[in-house]
């Protein structure tokens, strides 16, 4: 059970980095003329995961093998 | 990347109305949450599952499940953000973003606007002050975006640029 937990861990980490990447990356890029990157809003979204990143992955070290 | 050519100028860059981007993480967040719900408490589901076992794995799941709801909500705001209207003393250009990897953006030279009709329906664009702007060009081609405010401001930015508006500026 701990291998299979770990797996789908893994796989939402490295999904969610990859999807944020390019989600950021186009707001880079594409962002209307004249107006600044939205950094409140990004910063607001990254915090967030993380905190949910750290609770998924404080149950996971719980989970028994 | 949106190009400006020389001398044009942006007067307003239009998004969504807020409740577009509310109504849409509200439908994606309801399955997630009521996942993320039943996924903490099932290890109190009587179905003869070891309750101590359990109990660490469907927390964990639960967390994940709210880990993945926070990256499509980030989505959903992505798509909202970089859906919009920039209007310039030239052109309006109607930027059209479609998932992660499509991308649509159109020209509608001001010179060819014809009509401007703006639609307000039901209380919720009523009390909320936002609605639908048609734009009829010259063509005979409609471009229709949804769910904007400012309806009024944005008319008659539109309109103030138009032939017809530099023939008879007082209609």
């Amino acid at each position: 059970m701990l291998l299979f937990a770990l797996s789908l861990f893994l796989i939402a980490t490295i999904g969610y980095a990859f999807a944020s990447s390019i989600a950021i990356y186009y707001l880079r890029i594409y962002r209307p003329p004249g107006e600044s990157f939205p950094v409140f809003p990004v910063t607001l979204f990254a915090v967030t995961a993380a905190l949910f990143w750290l609770l998924a992955f404080s149950f996971l070290i719980r989970v028994n093998s | 990347m949106i190009t400006l050519h020389e001398n044009e100028t942006i007067l307003a860059v239009v998004h969504k109305h807020w409740f577009s981007l509310l109504r849409q993480m509200v439908i994606y967040a309801i399955p997630f949450l009521l996942l993320a719900f039943l996924l903490f408490f099932a290890s109190a589901l009587p179905f003869g599952l070891d309750f101590e076992a359990i109990l660490p794995f469907s927390q964990f799941l639960s967390a994940l499940t709210l880990f993945i709801l926070i990256l499509v909500l980030f989505l959903a705001w992505t798509d909202y953000y970089l859906d919009m209207w920039i209007i310039s003393n030239e052109r309006i250009i109607d930027v059209e973003q479609e998932g992660l990897f499509s991308r649509e953006v159109a020209d509608i030279p001001l010179s060819h606007v014809q009509d401007v009709t703006i639609e307000i329906t039901g209380p919720i664009q009523t009390f909320l002050r936002f609605g639908t702007i048609r734009i009829q060009t010259a063509g005979e081609r409609e471009f229709t975006i949804d769910e904007i405010p400012e309806l009024n401001r944005i008319k008659e930015l539109v309109l103030a640029k138009t032939p017809s508006h530099d023939h008879f500026p007082h209609m």
